[in-house]
């Protein structure tokens, strides 16, 4: 017998946020979905760019050579953005090209900064909602919710404690016979040409990513996912086989230029 | 631009700067500094919820700020808190009775950050500044206007800080907006009205994990009726205020600042209008009147908590033009030129407000003898000083300068309390159908 699921949705980071709980009577997965929401909207808080106030918005504020002391939640964001800009070998950069590299992340004081040499201006929109998704589920573990998906505007979606059949929507998908994927304890995060246009910059080229036409990646974390899905938009089919094979439970699907559909790590 | 002595000592602060000036204010001001060591204030927590966790992330912002206890009644609360300082290094005892946390680290503590449901905070205000700990309260001081009074009263008694947390009244912006361009620039004039509102969509009462279910006899103990009461206590009338002093109170208390006086009167009409399990009034409109040295002026405000519209935001209104101001800037951060005031380009060169483009122009018609057109729409000009931190934070550094510089409060108890008188008055004036006159008297503790 098919398990009736609840679904609750809402509005932030410039996105539709959703959630679809299984195993729970509906007005406890509503209220179980309404911590959820209030904890991506802190995490907004702190990640939002267009916030003086926030981590981010402080940290793009200073000058080179200077600190600011942020959350621990913002720490572990940028020390994710991080790794996932060196293991692309920089295309996964959220300064877009102007200074990632300046960069100083330092737990022990709890304070992001620029280097003296100069300064970048951060987005995190490639890894916040993943990273926003990972952090909302950690708190359904307090409420016993364990069957759970969590869908950050469609790009980025976590699926816990069941396998859950997930479509796979837009037309490269479509096209290249990518229209559906069963996720268990993993993130599904894609990228492509067709919601926004090219929307994706290439920091290398300044243009945009034109590499593929789509690109989605499967992690065990929704932020990790976030990031790679972006990354492969850019890079190289091998470049891409080479990091799936080092990072074990890194899955890619690329729609390449022909709308053929190259699997990586499956 | 000319700071004033918060943005001074936040410039000074952020900037490292003048640390010889700051040091040598704290050995001036030694008697008041921090009673073991003014370098790192050791603080506690009572009160570990929504709010307290908000609280607790700006005081981790802050240098020299150390955690070495929690307290709240519930365990799911105890918890977060605890491992939310432990990943910054902040080992904490953990208590669920405030008293028992008093007893044991009086004598290592300096303050105690207070976010307790509004009925609780006197009791737990008044038995720390009484074992010599300094205090900072979330607002509304009391559900009760006697227990309110009574901080105020501990306060004077025992010398202890206490600083209520209308946390506006420190924000960079707000100062600017206030005590410079309206008091002392008078950029728009008299202020003869002023608007607030704090709107909000419908929301469902909030649950709580299952296994984290308090017993019965816990919730007893501790004043509450049942655990949906204690998860949503703002709307009882034993425990809280409702929405006018929840969100209405942060607004409300600008308006004093405004005009230099309390209010005299207030009308007021609410009720509950869509949330038959709640008893606080869930849509509430008001009107105050100011007897300003500069005349008669009056300020509506409206809480809905059944739709969003128009969000929250603030509204000054003078003669020569209009502050619209948020605590969010996106919803409000700018002053809007009437069309007949004086020029504003002198005060947009001296940094004071910046410069836009120009309102729509006047255009001639041809062939017509008068141009008959409404006002000029007026110009939006942005104000130009930030928060580069979150909401509270500046609240926050000034009661930690306080003690540790004698720095003066920029909410004090006496603060409070006036706000108090005038927001709770409006929930009785809903009651009695009644406008309700104020004696000066009635603001003083």
């Amino acid at each position: 017998m098919r398990e009736p699921v609840h679904s609750f949705t809402h509005e932030a980071m410039t996105t539709t946020f959703e959630v679809i709980i299984a195993g729970q009577e509906h007005a406890y997965a509503r209220q179980a979905s309404a911590a959820v929401f209030r904890e991506v909207e802190r995490i907004n808080n702190l990640l939002n760019k267009y916030d003086a106030g926030s981590d981010i918005g402080q940290v793009n504020l200073l000058k080179a050579d200077e600190r600011v002391r942020v959350s621990i939640e913002t720490l572990e964001c940028l020390e994710k953005a991080i790794w996932a800009y060196h293991i692309s070998g920089g295309l996964f950069d959220p300064t877009i090209g102007t200074g990632f590299h300046e960069l100083v992340v330092d737990r022990s004081t709890f304070s992001v900064g620029w280097k003296k040499g100069g300064k970048g201006e951060i987005d995190l929109g490639g890894i916040g909602k993943g990273f926003a998704i990972d952090k909302a589920a950690e708190i359904l573990k307090d409420w016993g919710v364990d069957k759970v998906v969590i869908n950050g505007g469609t790009s980025t979606v976590l699926a816990r404690g069941k396998e859950w059949d997930l479509g796979v929507g837009g037309p490269w998908g479509t096209k290249a016979g990518f229209t559906s994927v069963h996720l268990k304890n993993q993130a599904l995060s894609g990228s492509g040409t067709e919601v926004k246009g090219a929307h994706i910059i290439n920091p290398k080229t300044g243009k945009p990513a034109t590499r593929h036409l789509a690109a989605w990646a499967i992690h065990p974390s929704a932020a990790t996912a976030d990031a790679l899905s972006t990354a492969f938009m850019m890079m190289a089919p091998e470049k891409i086989k080479l990091l799936c094979a080092a990072n074990p439970g890194t899955v890619a699907f690329v729609v390449a230029p022909d709308e053929s559909l190259i699997k990586i790590g499956v | 631009m000319e700071l004033n002595r918060t943005q001074f000592m936040q410039t000074a602060a952020a900037a490292g700067t003048l640390l010889a000036t700051t040091k040598a204010r704290a050995v001036e001001n030694a008697k008041l500094a921090a009673k073991k060591n003014p370098d790192q204030l050791n603080i506690a927590l009572i009160g570990a919820g929504a709010q307290g966790r908000i609280l607790t992330e700006s005081c981790l912002k802050i240098p020299g700020i150390r955690f070495i206890a929690i307290c709240d009644i519930w365990d799911y609360s105890q918890r977060y808190s605890q491992r939310y300082l432990k990943k910054y290094g902040h080992e904490v005892n953990v208590y669920e009775d405030y008293q028992e946390l008093i007893a044991t680290e009086k004598d290592k503590l300096d303050a105690v950050v207070i976010a307790s449901p509004d009925w609780m905070h006197a009791e737990h205000a008044n038995a720390c500044m009484n074992a010599g700990l300094h205090v900072y309260s979330e607002k509304e001081m009391s559900n009760s206007l006697e227990k309110a009074a009574s901080m105020v009263h501990t306060a004077a008694a025992t010398g202890q800080l206490l600083q209520i947390g209308h946390q506006r009244r420190s924000n960079p912006r707000y100062i600017h907006a206030i005590e410079k361009l309206i008091h002392e620039v008078g950029l728009i004039g008299t202020v003869t009205n002023a608007t607030a509102q704090w709107n909000r969509a419908k929301t469902e009462d909030l649950g709580w994990p299952k296994k984290y279910e308090m017993g019965a006899d816990t919730l007893a103990k501790y004043g509450y009726n049942s655990m949906t009461e204690f998860r949503n206590w703002r709307w009882y009338k034993k425990y809280g205020g409702g929405p006018i002093v929840d969100l209405g109170s942060h607004q409300i208390d600008l308006f004093e600042w405004i005009w230099g006086v309390n209010p005299k009167s207030v009308i007021a009409s609410g009720g509950v209008d869509y949330y038959p399990n709640h008893e606080w009034y869930d849509n509430v409109m008001c009107i105050y009147e100011y007897d300003t040295p500069d005349g008669m002026a009056r300020a509506y405000y409206e809480t809905l908590t059944t739709t969003g519209h128009r969000g929250f935001s603030e509204a000054f209104r003078g003669v020569n033009g209009t502050i619209e101001i948020a605590e969010v800037p996106q919803r409000g951060n700018s002053a809007l030129r009437e069309a007949h005031a004086p020029d504003w380009q002198p005060y947009a060169e001296k940094g004071l407000i910046n410069s836009v483009a120009a309102p729509i122009a006047k255009t001639t018609t041809k062939n017509v003898a008068v141009d008959v057109r409404v006002t000029a729409e007026a110009g939006a000009w942005p104000l130009p000083v930030e928060l580069t931190k979150p909401a509270h934070q500046p609240h926050l550094e000034n009661f930690f300068n306080a003690i540790r510089y004698g720095t003066p409060l920029n909410c004090p108890g006496e603060k409070g309390y006036e706000t108090a008188v005038a927001v709770l008055a409006v929930n009785r004036a809903v009651a009695s159908g009644q406008r309700i006159e104020f004696n000066p008297s009635d603001f003083h503790a």
